[in-house]
């Protein structure tokens, strides 16, 4: 059974809640002390005409936000199909939150977007979608979910008119045309009355499509949403997450380097290269966490309590075993001693030349109608055959999270996979102007919820890529070191250049 | 055990928890100065500690563990708990650290209602002079997101001020894999690597690991009382009033808590292969189940967790 990640966006008036709990309603995920519970928590939005359940007062779980009827923090819920287990995370859609929805939309695959098709615009013809509904997909596209789908809600208010429908099926066309977004469907529902959910519309019968659980069922997700590359392809990316320098005992002294590989695949005699120093090695032992065989270890063990026996490190002879492949967690023994720490990078191939990367286009943020820049994603095979490239310099899609203002003349901290590094905010390029959707370069002051692209000055190099190509090597989070805060994320979209003395070296 | 536990191919949801777990407790390992693991012998802290243990090992040579095991004893545990919770201690080696509620009564920090109230809310209290007495600036435990409503909003890392308070509105955002548990002294960081999974999740799991829990998980005959719509264990905690009607029948506890606030499910699950189908059908929530005071007030677990409680 795969496990998919879920984001819904929408506001309390779209109906996302309902969605949410009809959903698990559906999937058989909401029980009965649950439904009793329903009945005993007060508040202040009015029960459904037909005195339902209701299914929106599920997912407003803490006391404020049931007092404010609406929802302020992502909430995770958790169920399963026949075919699937799902974490679907239920992000806030009012724009003071837009912070929660970045930061939940961060761990999706998935993102499911509500228009109201009850909305007095659309259903007299307007021919624009709300804001907020382009606000919500700007971000998402910002954040590189691999499948947004569209789902229109209450088709019950509108009597399950065809010809609405298509009117927004015909908006949601253009805005993914307008922000290169793949196709995907467009769904009609009835959360209140199940349809169009988890069962197809009974009463929508024009609708030829899948219901959004069926959708959603029949999709096929990478792993770790790397887009475009398989478990096993591209070149070894395993940033180290922690560097133990005592792993064997007093006969078998040893270093051990724990992490979880990121890319590529791993296997002992492989010859690997850290980033950042330059040193190579060789893998002399790979363990994946997964197959760790416990055996008691203390005085209360059954196992013979005698001095901890020799670690069984493979052989020359034993090689090669079985190649470990990305997302696994492992722990690393090399076969010589090297600089390597925390934060560090290894690597089966140098990193990359700046050049050798420098033909990325831009990448597709939100941008004016008719630009066909971005509709395109850049070849899978490109990313095969490069690794990370060394980065000093960085222009970035943001986020800003907290509540204390950028400060441009303030020192803050980067911490990119396992590395963090000092920086400084050079330059704000321009902010997203969430109305318009247009970014203006009129130096705006930077603040909660911001969304904008700046440049970052890197102390020391970091290895990364763009964010389009890799969501993992190419996110980072700034923190405020002295508050203990963290302070925006951010999506690369340029590695700027590479100062001459940083250079790696081939050695 | 393998006639009902789905084959590998079909886990697949199992190896990514797993993975996302291991990666958060190494975390913890890198970035914290004195964690510790919050270890009470009941099921979702017998699987982190596995994790623990396998975040932690080369192969079949297990690594010292990096953490100290923490448990607030309420004075009111089931003894074959404590006494599971002390032999594993023992068997993967590691420091154990109990910090007792009895204590934190006679030094004046902890005062009941009554003799018999329950400690539950109490473990608070003890929770944080024990924190506070070991330095310890990361807490890991096994509360999982699925369990209850305010859990539900729950980050992996959650932030506590130097009150050990839990404010919804100061939780730090988490993007993708890339949190972060530095903290000003006196503060904390509470650190739940099963966030994101669930009761049945933990059983399967249970079953494909072969991990070893105390013997109140499964069906076994105990007398009872029937209360609020749950069943009572008797117990000199617990015992019945006069119009209690007594049985003796087939019972297992879902969750294994304070005595006296810990209810039971009929079941004849006498393995992880029946308690795992129990579970894929089960309709009452595992709390909704087995707690008596979690459901005195709609939002009492949040008032709780503002307060200190895990």
């Amino acid at each position: 059974m795969e496990l998919l990640r879920l984001i819904t966006a929408g506001s309390v008036d779209d109906g996302k809640s309902t969605l949410i709990g009809r959903i698990l309603f559906d999937a058989r995920a909401l029980q009965s002390d649950q439904l009793s519970a329903l009945s005993r928590a007060r508040h202040a939005r009015t029960i459904s005409a037909d005195a339902q359940l209701d299914l929106a007062l599920i997912t407003d779980g803490l006391e404020s936000e049931r007092e404010q009827g609406i929802t302020i923090d992502v909430a995770y819920r958790y169920f399963r199909s026949a075919v699937r287990r799902y974490i679907l995370a239920d992000a806030p859609g009012h724009e003071q939150y837009t912070r929660n929805l970045v930061t939940g939309a961060s761990q999706a695959d998935v993102g499911i977007i509500l228009i109201d098709a009850s909305k007095p615009g659309l259903a007299a013809g307007s021919d624009s979608l709300p804001a907020q509904t382009l606000r919500h997909t700007a971000i998402l596209r910002l954040l590189r979910l691999s499948h947004l789908v569209f789902v229109v809600s209450k088709m019950d208010l509108i009597a399950f008119d065809e010809g609405v429908f298509k009117r927004i099926e015909a908006l949601v066309q253009r805005l993914r045309a307008d922000l290169g977004i793949e196709s995907g469907p467009c769904i009609p529902v009835s959360a209140l009355l199940g349809d169009g959910v988890t069962y197809p519309s009974i009463r929508a019968p024009w609708y030829r499509g899948p219901s959004l659980m069926q959708y959603l069922d029949a999709l096929s997700i990478p792993q770790r949403a790397e887009p475009g590359l398989a478990r096993r392809d591209g070149a070894l990316v395993f940033p180290v997450q922690v560097a133990l320098r005592h792993a064997g005992n007093s006969q078998q002294p040893l270093r051990a380097y724990l992490g979880t590989i990121l890319r590529g695949c791993m296997f002992p005699g492989q010859e690997v290269v850290a980033y950042g120093s330059g040193a190579y090695a060789r893998v002399k032992a790979v363990y994946p966490a997964s197959k760790s065989r416990l055996q008691p270890t203390g005085p209360g063990g059954a196992s013979d309590p005698a001095p901890t026996p020799g670690i069984p490190i493979p052989s020359d002879q034993d090689r090669p075993s079985n190649p470990i492949h990305a997302a696994t967690p492992v722990a690393v023994v090399l076969d010589r001693p090297i600089d390597l720490e925390r934060g560090d990078m290894l690597g089966s191939q140098p990193p990359a030349t700046p050049e050798s990367s420098r033909a990325a286009p831009p990448p597709g943020a939100p941008q004016a109608p008719g630009s066909s820049a971005n509709t395109t994603e850049p070849h899978a095979l490109r990313a095969l055959a490069t690794s990370p490239e060394a980065a000093t310099e960085l222009l970035a899609d943001f986020c800003w999270l907290d509540n204390q203002p950028l400060d441009l003349r303030r020192r803050y901290a980067l911490r990119h996979t396992t590395r963090l590094v000092k920086v400084m905010v050079t330059a704000v390029e321009g902010t997203l102007n969430l109305e318009t959707m247009r970014y203006s370069n009129a130096g705006k002051a930077v603040g909660a919820n911001t969304i904008g692209v700046f440049r970052i000055a890197l102390q020391q190099p970091i290895f990364a890529e763009t964010f389009r190509k890799s969501r993992a090597l190419g996110a980072f989070v700034l923190i405020d070191e002295v508050r203990h805060r963290t302070l925006a994320a951010g999506m690369i979209r340029e590695i700027v250049r590479i100062r001459d003395d940083d250079r790696f070296e081939n050695g | 055990m393998s006639a009902t536990v789905p084959a590998m191919a079909e886990q697949g949801h199992l190896l990514r928890l797993e993975a996302e777990s291991i990666e958060i407790i190494r975390e913890v390992a890198a970035q914290c100065l004195r964690p510790a693991l919050l270890f009470s012998g009941g099921k979702d802290s017998a699987v982190l500690l596995h994790l623990a243990r396998k975040a932690f090992c080369l192969g079949e040579h297990a690594l010292p563990l990096p953490f100290t095991l923490l448990h607030v004893d309420t004075g009111h545990n089931f003894p074959e708990v404590i006494a599971f919770r002390d032999r594993i201690a023992a068997q993967v080696g590691a420091t154990l650290c109990v910090g007792s509620v009895e204590a934190s009564i006679a030094r004046g920090s902890v005062r009941l209602e009554h003799a018999l109230a329950s400690r539950n809310a109490a473990q608070a209290v003890t929770l944080l002079e024990t924190i506070a007495s070991g330095g310890f600036d990361g807490l890991m435990a096994g509360a999982r997101r699925d369990e209850e409503k305010s859990r539900a909003k729950e980050r992996i890392f959650s932030f506590r001020d130097a009150f050990g308070q839990w404010d919804p509105r100061r939780q730090r955002p988490e993007l993708l894999n890339l949190l972060h548990a530095s903290v000003a002294p006196g503060e904390h960081m509470r650190i739940f690597p099963l966030s994101n999974w669930t009761e049945l999740d933990v059983w399967e799991y249970i079953g494909r690991e072969g991990i070893e829990l105390p013997g109140l998980y499964f069906a076994h005959l105990r007398k009872v009382f029937r209360r609020q719509g749950l069943l009572v264990p008797l117990s000199h905690l617990t015992p019945a009033e006069h119009n209690d009607a007594v049985e003796e029948i087939m019972v297992r506890f879902r969750t294994v808590g304070d005595i006296s606030c810990t209810c039971l499910v009929a079941s004849t699950a006498a393995t992880v292969e029946e308690v795992i189908a129990e579970t894929a059908v089960a309709s009452v929530t595992e709390r909704g189940a087995t707690r008596l005071d979690d459901q005195t007030s709609e939002a009492s677990m949040e008032r709780r967790k503002r307060e200190g409680y895990f």
